[in-house]
């Protein structure tokens, strides 16, 4: 499985208050997806990849967060340390989540792509700059059926052990 | 006791015949724990799946965010919600309006040492207190849950830490206690881990203390975070990490503005002005907060330059505490007293902060924007503290709280 997106980096602490304050909870997805701060503005136009530091997603287990993020084209989230919540949000939306202890060496590069299950990533032409941690078996068979109501449709399929 | 209490209490509940898919094994959790916003993101999915195959007796409901709603569209999320409710027949384990979801479930007699909680709001972690394994998840796994009856769940690291001793000082509680472990264990002794607390405290802590201290294991990044029973003896090989911590030492404290790992004494802040006192949240709001803030507004007057807010955590703490006479001092000093609910903690409603203002609060959260503007500031901090605070205007510590 390979997820393709352009860059965007954020910095520490980026926690639920910080990237969807409760105001803009709702179930009308436009007033989701616009409530998404922090990033170049809302509906963005190609695929993106979010690299940020400590305590991403750290707060509120509101889905919200995770909707305005998927609802902005937001396909991955590489930090050093993920909050245990989000992560389990995000896989269930689909959303691919990768802990990276020091995400240094991916900068300077405008796209990325990562490589499940080993986590790796590399720049377009194949340069692999760096991997994450690997995903577990659960979170890899839910991203693979694209998140959890997917996953429960198809009957629950497990993806091969990791090699 | 080989295995940590969190990992036992996981063992007790495995579905038997079902294989762990990699590091998460299938565990049938005891209760529930569904906020109105949260059943909200799950009526489609709820109805697609043909609805919940859990009993009712397991799930606590509760109008509590929007309690009560303070927009046209909560309003309307609302009755969506209560429409749900009639639909699968949780009527009889709906609470409207009747308080802060996890301080209901501590009031709720199902819930016991060695329950498995699961909660789609991410404090949910208070019921540890009672020595439960309670955690917070997002709304769709709660959905999975409450569809195939068990949840995949991964256990992780845990970490002891034994509270020994007795407070020194009168203006301590259990809010310091909590963030003496975020000073000591800072975010990576946090992370994931179980948080696993050991009473060995000569007088014992109160329920109330013990719910301010797991309500905040998940603001440091714990997945859970539980007292162990008495009889269980800390032992150091399970653990990941052994910390104590002696009441006798305890001063105290703050988290400054921005991260819950700002900790600082009270002492070097004295003077700092503040704009808002926010007495409540799921933190706070419980009758023994209500009686320290009480003893200190008794008789004096809230500051001019000070919006000072109390909101109960329930409704029956609420009838306590006016009972005791507490909200009427509260009242008589120039408080706000407010309808038992999250309020302004969750930036919701009932003292949103705007651009400038500095508030001091009891509860969990001092992100930035938390309560409404991103560039207003937020400091947490015990009830003392903070009522002390409603009168002076200024960080400070109170004199000494004679117990009347
Ligand atoms: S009081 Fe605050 S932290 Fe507690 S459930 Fe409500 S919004 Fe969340």
């Amino acid at each position: 499985m390979k997820i393709r997106g352009a860059v965007t980096w954020l910095g520490d602490d980026i926690n639920t208050d910080v990237l969807h304050p409760s105001r803009f909870f709702s179930l009308d997805q436009l007033t989701v997806r616009d409530g998404l701060q922090g990033m170049d503005g809302p509906g963005g136009s190609v695929d993106r990849i979010i690299i940020a530091g400590r305590n991403f997603g750290y707060g509120s287990s509101r889905e919200t967060t995770i909707q305005s993020l998927t609802l902005n084209r937001v396909r991955a989230v590489i930090a050093t340390s993920i909050s245990r919540i989000f992560w389990r949000n995000a896989i269930n939306a689909g959303l691919c989540v990768v802990e990276l202890p020091d995400p240094r060496p991916l900068n300077g590069y405008d796209e990325l792509i990562i490589t499940l299950p080993g986590a790796a990533i590399s720049t377009p032409d194949g340069k692999e700059l760096a991997s994450g941690s690997p995903l577990d078996l659960y979170d890899l068979s839910l991203l693979e059926s694209g998140g959890i109501l997917p996953w429960m449709e198809k009957g629950e399929p497990l993806v091969q052990e990791p090699s | 006791m080989t295995l940590t209490r969190s990992a036992e209490i996981l063992e007790q509940h495995r579905v038997s015949g079902k294989a762990p898919i990699g590091d998460h094994i299938a565990v049938q959790p005891d209760l529930f724990l569904m906020p109105e916003y949260a059943i909200s993101l799950i009526e489609a999915g709820l109805d697609a799946l043909g609805g919940p195959t859990v009993s009712p007796r397991r799930i606590l409901a509760a109008a509590d965010h929007f309690a009560p709603p303070a927009t046209i569209e909560r309003a309307e999320i609302l009755s969506r919600v209560e429409q749900i409710i009639d639909r699968y027949g949780w009527t009889g384990v709906y609470r409207r309006f009747d308080g802060i979801c996890h301080q209901l479930l501590l009031e709720d007699e199902r819930l016991t040492t060695g329950s498995l909680v699961v909660g789609a709001d991410s404090h949910t972690v208070t019921a540890g207190a009672k020595g439960a394994w309670a955690a917070g998840f997002g709304s769709h796994d709660l959905l999975y849950g409450l569809v195939r009856g068990y949840m995949w769940i991964a256990a992780g690291p845990a970490v002891a830490i034994v509270i020994h001793g007795s407070f020194s000082a009168s203006d301590v509680f259990g809010k310091d206690i909590i963030l003496e472990c975020f000073r000591i264990l800072g975010a990576n002794g946090f992370h994931r881990r179980s948080i696993e607390f050991f009473d060995h405290t000569d007088n014992g802590l109160t329920l109330d203390q013990r719910a301010t201290i797991c309500n905040m294991v998940v603001d440091g990044g714990a997945a859970n975070g539980l007292f162990v029973p008495e009889s269980y003896e800390p032992n150091s090989t399970a653990y990941e990490q052994f910390t104590r911590i002696d009441l006798g030492n305890l001063v105290p404290k703050l988290a400054c503005p921005g991260s819950p790992f700002g900790i600082n004494d009270v002492d070097e802040f004295v003077g700092t002005s503040i704009t808002q006192a926010y007495l409540g949240s799921c933190n706070s709001g419980r009758l023994e907060d209500f009686a320290v803030a009480a003893r200190i507004v008794r008789g004096r007057t809230v500051h001019p330059g000070v919006k000072a807010i109390a909101i109960p955590s329930s409704r029956s703490e609420y009838l306590k505490a006016l009972d005791a006479g507490h909200i009427r001092d509260l009242l008589a000093a120039g408080f706000v007293i407010g309808h038992p609910s999250c309020g302004p903690c969750g930036g919701i409603d009932k003292g949103i902060l705007g651009s400038g203002d500095i508030c001091i609060a009891t509860m969990n959260r001092n992100f930035q924007g938390r309560m409404g503007s991103k560039d207003a500031s937020i400091w947490l901090a015990n009830p003392a503290v903070v009522a002390e605070a409603a009168i002076t205007g200024r960080i400070s510590r109170p004199a000494a709280i004679q117990d009347q």
